[in-house]
């Protein structure tokens, strides 16, 4: 049988229920018979529970629109500046010539939009490429965590055969872990001390 | 006389759209799952393990490494989808099961442990057709409790305990 | 902007991680500003080989941690000297915490974690606030899997023998 201090150095992982599932087997057996060792597990519940207790939450107002102005405050590319410049240009000379150039800029706009190269003339160029990538990558990931929790799960010849979708209990110390090789799930309930 | 084919065609048709009807019906009728429970004592008192948890012994061997595995009661019960079932267990544990719904060889089912009126554990899973959960971890007399869960929509699990006339449960 | 709906979607999480480094919530929301820019800055080099939430993640950790050091905080022990104190802290017997006031738990807490290196500080709020694994918080803060297990260790015994302290008394 395993020692208090081989044990007490896999308490947290098992509280977490990230050990291989012999080493879940061997730390429920330990405790099955040692008041000490789940003394120390259920401090450390407790403590997980005060962390989440007194962490803050952030007020986050006004966050996004604040990493956008740093955003437009970071250099820009030539091109970007040119028509800033233009568009002020424009602005200083009077209202016909201004509503005359607006027309031109719609007219050069539209052309450009229409044509092979309007990505590059779009937001920031090789950046809305990436931008793109990074969206479509946290999409992906998004549809298939979706696609996890509402697909129906593929059970291979050794699987554990539950699918736990919501586990509640006031028990803190409350682990979960799969026994492919033994086709079943243990949900491991510990009296309190 | 003889039907001619366009009739036996038509008549095979018929019988047919009368028979579709009946097959959707089979389907919305609600699936009745039979419920296992097996309520286990584990303990290190080297008395080996109860003969009638022959099918299930080495799994809990292998699981939980007690030198003792005595079948304390075994429950079962048989319930619609929708509707939940009861069990009285030893050491003033009372466990509710209700299935949900069965979706090819999945039960979908939430599943209640209370320690008399006080719940202990609320969990909603997907068990697989005969399968197996197993909730361990509460102390019973001179060791601790298992409880084994099981599931079938057929006539018996592979896993139950081999018992003559098992407990029988509150349906609501 | 498109860059916009990205930061609303990370924004929570990427301060998150920032305070699990630094414990303050002003300095944690400008490293997460900070985090996006830089992160926005080098859209471009992001590969694939990580999730981007991950990659994020752990711009918003090495900037925290950067001025964690720059900063100058006091630090009780370096990380590796650490683990060589957990053999010299004393083991507690007895039941759990008594009930103590929550304010005082509550202050002493912050102060325990105050006096955990940012990196054990990291681990434990990013497990039980953050509720992250113990692979992603490998990766966020691209050290081994072993070395978040062992830090995680350090901080729960550290923080159980400082707050059983208080409740003894």
């Amino acid at each position: 049988m395993a020692e208090c201090g081989e044990i007490s150095m896999m308490l947290g992982a098992f509280e977490d229920s990230e050990l291989e599932p012999n080493e879940m087997q061997e730390v429920a057996f330990h405790l099955a018979r040692c008041e000490s060792c789940t003394s120390i597990l259920a401090d450390y519940s407790t403590i997980g529970r005060d962390l989440r207790s007194i962490a803050a939450e952030p007020s986050l107002a006004g966050f996004s629109s604040a990493v956008i102005a740093r955003i437009d405050r970071l250099p820009q590319p030539m091109l970007t500046r040119i028509k800033r410049f233009l568009g002020r240009q424009v602005d200083s000379v009077g209202a016909g010539i201004a509503w005359g150039g607006a027309a031109v800029a719609v007219a050069i706009m539209t052309i450009v939009m229409i044509t092979p190269y309007a990505d590059q003339f779009a937001n920031r160029g090789p950046q809305s490429t990436a931008i793109a990538k990074a969206e479509r990558a946290a999409a992906q990931a998004a549809n298939q965590a979706a696609d996890a929790a509402a697909s129906e799960p593929t059970m291979a010849d050794n699987d554990s055969h539950a699918d736990i979708s919501r586990l509640e209990s006031e028990n803190h110390s409350v682990a979960v872990w799969s026994e492919p090789r033994r086709d079943t799930t243990v949900i491991w309930l510990p009296d309190q001390p | 006389m003889t039907l001619r084919p366009g009739s036996l065609t038509f008549l095979i048709i018929a019988i047919t759209a009368c028979a579709a009807p009946n097959l959707s019906y089979a389907q919305a009728v609600p699936k009745v799952v039979t419920v296992y429970i097996d309520s286990v004592m584990a303990a290190d008192t080297n008395e080996g393990t109860d003969p009638k948890l022959a099918p299930m012994g080495q799994k809990l061997r292998g699981l939980f490494g007690f030198s003792t595995y005595s079948l304390v009661m075994h429950n079962e019960g048989q319930t619609d989808c929708g509707k939940m079932i009861a069990f009285t267990l030893p050491g003033g544990k009372i466990l509710h099961v209700q299935p949900r719904a069965v979706d090819g060889d999945m039960i979908a089912m939430e599943i209640v442990l209370f320690d008399g009126t006080r719940p202990m554990m609320t969990t909603d899973l997907k068990l697989r057709n005969n399968g197996t959960l197993i909730v361990g971890g509460p102390r019973y007399e001179r060791g601790m409790m298992i409880i084994s869960i099981g599931a079938s929509t057929g006539g018996s699990h592979p896993m139950q305990a081999q018992v003559g006339t098992p407990a029988q449960a509150n349906t609501r | 902007m498109a860059f916009g709906v990205l930061v609303e979607r990370y924004q929570r999480r990427v301060v998150g991680v920032a305070l699990a480094v630094v414990h303050n919530q002003d300095d944690a929301i400008e490293l997460a500003q900070e985090t996006f820019v830089r992160a926005y800055e080098n859209l471009s080099k992001f590969e694939s080989r990580s999730s981007f939430s991950t990659w994020l993640y752990r711009i918003a950790a090495n900037l925290a941690i950067d001025f964690w050091r720059r900063e100058g905080r006091h630090v009780v022990l370096r990380g590796e000297d650490a683990e060589n104190e957990i053999g010299k802290l004393p083991t507690v017997e007895g039941d759990s915490f008594k009930e103590v006031s929550r304010l005082e738990l509550s202050a002493r807490l912050k102060q325990a974690l105050e006096e955990l290196t940012p990196e054990h500080r990291a681990v434990i709020l990013l497990r039980e606030v953050e509720g992250m694994s113990y692979d992603e918080i490998s990766e966020v803060l691209q050290c081994p899997r072993g070395t978040v297990m062992s830090r995680l260790h350090y901080a729960r015994t550290h923080l159980r023998t400082i707050l059983k302290d208080v409740a003894g008394g």
